[in-house]
């Protein structure tokens, strides 16, 4: 390794939805771009249809540790190599509500968002256009203000459309999910084949990951992937106010250190957390860029609950996207709720499913074995269906992510994450229960039960704001201690919502990219 | 919508390969069944741990021993955590897989031996059962029990995965496959 390899304009640590959006949105103009990535370097050929196979997609790194009443559920949630998490993701792409970014104004609970609905619909739009949304403007009547989308929505199925009865039942509206999956060719890439196969890395590449649109366009446009080297410190100037490269091992273990003009962690709200507090000095003992104390806390994630049906009829349930093309924002109003219970929730409707894994069929019902579980998947789980709410959990300081004392293999402690659902996040969840459980009556299930709690969305842990007192960067993602450093990605998110992360996730990144662009000569 | 499916596509039984073993000189890859069929050596687990697993698994889905339950295990035990296709790996162990199957064989016997005096595998098998589910509904004595649920997930799920976790398990519950980016093998 040369000199001249060891120094960047930029460099992005994480190859996931952010880094790969603000590498392919920056390179260009004679910037030197290097990303790291502490996992495999996936290419579309390594993507199976097989829900065994796509477990290697998912978290090999360093392991996280968990604690709290209701744990994140890690290794499940988080991916590892080119493409990030991003890469399993299921391609639920709604917008976050306009009250979203305005809770502590509104309502008085979390924090505001340093940027408002308004200065993020621009990129939606754009990152819509590029990516190509399929959904149904007119009937999302959730949906805040933004151009209509590129493509019709996603074809449904019965399983899906039992439900939505249900809904309509009880007076509750449904629409076409917004799907970063074409429903036709676009883009060059093909439609969706319906075959359930998402969350296995969409190997035809009809489902927006990094690998089908922004890995591809950073590459084209010079910008340098390394796999399996892992940062260990963001580094600094003396002054330990501007960042200037980072340490990294790679895949042997051997320390090397990249010089870099600006330095960007895009790689996930965990390990953007650990990286963080893993490179304080002697002058900042608590890590690097925590002058609020707030590294590594508030952290979030979307609890959820996934309810199942058994109807009378089949349901073709092994058919569209894992997500499902149905979706319902009815609960997301903060207040809506009777009982004083705050915050969002939305549902996704008719999941495709196949019978293995942690979706899986035979995890429906996991009490059940022997003859009971084959009576269960051969005959009874044909006429199932099924329905997941995600809920918004609340951003308290306590749900943390620290360093703890044991540590990986290149010396850099373990993460810990800890999480409880307060009261109110509770009784958020169950009102969701309880109302699942009567949208199943009324589709006309025979039976309803809940098949299990989850957890979904790594948030937060470095939220921004405008006060450098209560937040750990600006709106753009730029540190208020360090400069030069910008953090991207979900952990930046002051409060949670209640919609799937990964559209806001790359419009935060356009943004910022296009900031740092603007100014970059000022930057460097 | 109805989609059009075609006939699905079979990927079982002699298109599928995992295990390498080296007969004579010659190294084949076989699928767990083969495998078992085979008698191909394993390497990992004990016998005692071998015949726990296949006790489990007969009674949590019957027929999953004979599709190579121990010897899936077993192969998959041998790679690196990254590299596992265990359904285990999704548990956040603070502990690492060889080293929970390992604990969980042990406690399922253990368990065993203070019920009837003997390992899970020579217990009648009605109190082998009431064993197993005690695991998941907490019941159990002697056993920390989010531990026992943990290892009872993981197994049930091992299980499920060797018989159905593959295209030919589809087919078996008549489910489309509607694959266009095969696996090189099954596991």
């Amino acid at each position: 390794m040369n000199a001249r390899d060891q120094v960047a304009d930029i460099v992005i640590v994480g190859a996931g939805a952010s880094g790969s959006v603000m590498a392919a949105e920056l390179a260009g103009a004679g910037r030197r771009i290097v990303i790291l990535e502490s996992g495999p370097p996936w290419s579309p050929k390594d993507l199976y249809n097989s829900q065994l196979w796509s477990r290697r997609l998912r978290w090999g790194g360093p392991a996280v540790r968990g604690g709290g009443q209701h744990p994140f559920s890690h290794n499940f949630n988080i991916g590892w190599g080119f493409g990030g998490t991003a890469l399993h993701h299921y391609a639920c792409w709604p917008r976050m509500a306009i009250e979203d970014f305005r809770e502590h104004s509104l309502y008085g609970r979390g924090a505001d968002w340093p940027l408002d609905y308004d200065a993020l619909r621009p990129f939606y739009d754009r990152i819509q256009h590029e990516v190509g949304i399929s959904g149904d403007a007119d009937k999302e009547i959730w949906r805040p203000p933004g151009a209509p989308y590129p493509m019709g929505p996603l074809a449904t199925f019965r399983h899906g459309e039992l439900i939505a009865e249900g809904f309509a039942k009880l007076g509750l509206a449904t629409s076409p999910q917004p799907m970063a999956i074409n429903s036709e060719p676009y883009g060059g890439r093909p439609a969706c084949q319906y075959d359930g196969w998402c969350d296995s890395g969409c190997a035809i590449l009809a489902l927006a990951h990094p690998l089908a649109l922004y890995l591809p366009k950073a590459i084209a446009r010079g910008v340098e992937l390394r796999s399996h080297v892992s940062a260990t410190r963001v580094l600094t100037d003396a002054t330990t106010r501007k960042a200037n490269g980072v340490e990294y091992a790679d895949a042997q273990g051997i320390k090397r250190i990249l010089r870099a003009k600006l330095v960007i962690l895009a790689a996930n709200a965990i390990q953007n957390a650990r990286l963080l507090l893993n490179s304080g000095n002697s002058a900042k003992s608590d890590g690097l860029a925590n002058g609020s104390g707030l590294v590594g806390r508030r952290f979030m994630y979307h609890s959820n609950v996934s309810l199942v049906g058994e109807f009378n009829e089949e349901t073709q349930n092994y058919a569209g996207p894992v997500a499902g093309t149905l979706h319902s924002r009815e609960g997301y109003g903060k207040v809506s709720r009777q009982g004083n219970i705050y915050g969002s929730s939305m549902w996704h409707i008719g999941l495709a499913i196949k019978p293995n894994d942690v979706l899986g069929m035979a995890n429906w019902h996991n009490r059940l074995i022997g003859a009971d579980l084959k009576d269960f998947l051969e005959h009874r789980a044909p006429r199932m269906a099924n329905l997941v709410s995600l809920c918004q959990m609340s951003a308290r300081d306590e749900n943390r992510i620290e360093l703890t004392s044991e540590r990986d293999r290149n010396g850099v402690p373990l993460a810990r994450v800890t999480t409880s659902l307060d009261e109110n996040d509770f009784a958020l969840r169950q009102s969701t229960e309880n109302l699942g459980l009567r949208i199943m009556n009324a589709a006309g299930a025979k039976d309803a039960w809940v098949a299990g709690y989850g957890s979904s969305h790594a948030l937060g842990g470095t939220p921004m704001g405008l006060d450098p007192k209560t937040s750990v960067t600006d709106e753009y993602g730029f540190t208020h201690d360090v400069e030069n450093l910008v953090l991207a990605g979900a952990g930046l998110y002051p409060t949670a919502g209640a919609v799937n992360p990964t559209f806001t996730i790359h419009a935060i990144a356009q943004r910022s990219a296009e900031h740092i662009g603007r100014h970059w000569a000022s930057l460097s | 919508m109805q989609i059009s499916v075609g006939r699905r596509r079979l990927l079982g039984g002699a298109g599928t390969t995992l295990i390498a073993i080296t007969v004579t000189g010659a190294t084949r890859t076989l699928t767990p069944a083969e495998a078992l069929a085979a008698d191909a050596p394993i390497h990992r687990l004990t016998g005692a741990e071998r015949s726990c697993l296949d006790t489990m698994g007969e009674i949590m889905l019957p027929g999953s021993p004979a599709a190579g339950l121990a010897h899936y295990v077993d192969d998959q035990l041998g790679r690196a955590s990254a590299d596992s296709l265990l359904f285990a790996r999704y548990l956040d162990l603070d502990i690492p897989l060889p080293v929970f199957y390992s604990q969980g064989f042990a406690a399922v016997d253990g368990l065993a031996v203070g019920i009837g005096g003997k390992p899970l595998a020579e217990l009648p098998r009605e109190d082998a059962t009431t064993l197993i589910r005690s695991m998941i509904d907490g019941g159990i004595k002697g056993w920390s029990p989010a531990a026992a649920a943990l290892f009872y997930t993981a197994v049930r799920n091992d299980a499920i995965d060797v018989v159905y976790g593959g295209p030919h398990g589809m087919e078996l519950l008549g489910i489309p496959v509607m694959q266009h980016a095969p696996a090189p093998s099954a596991w």
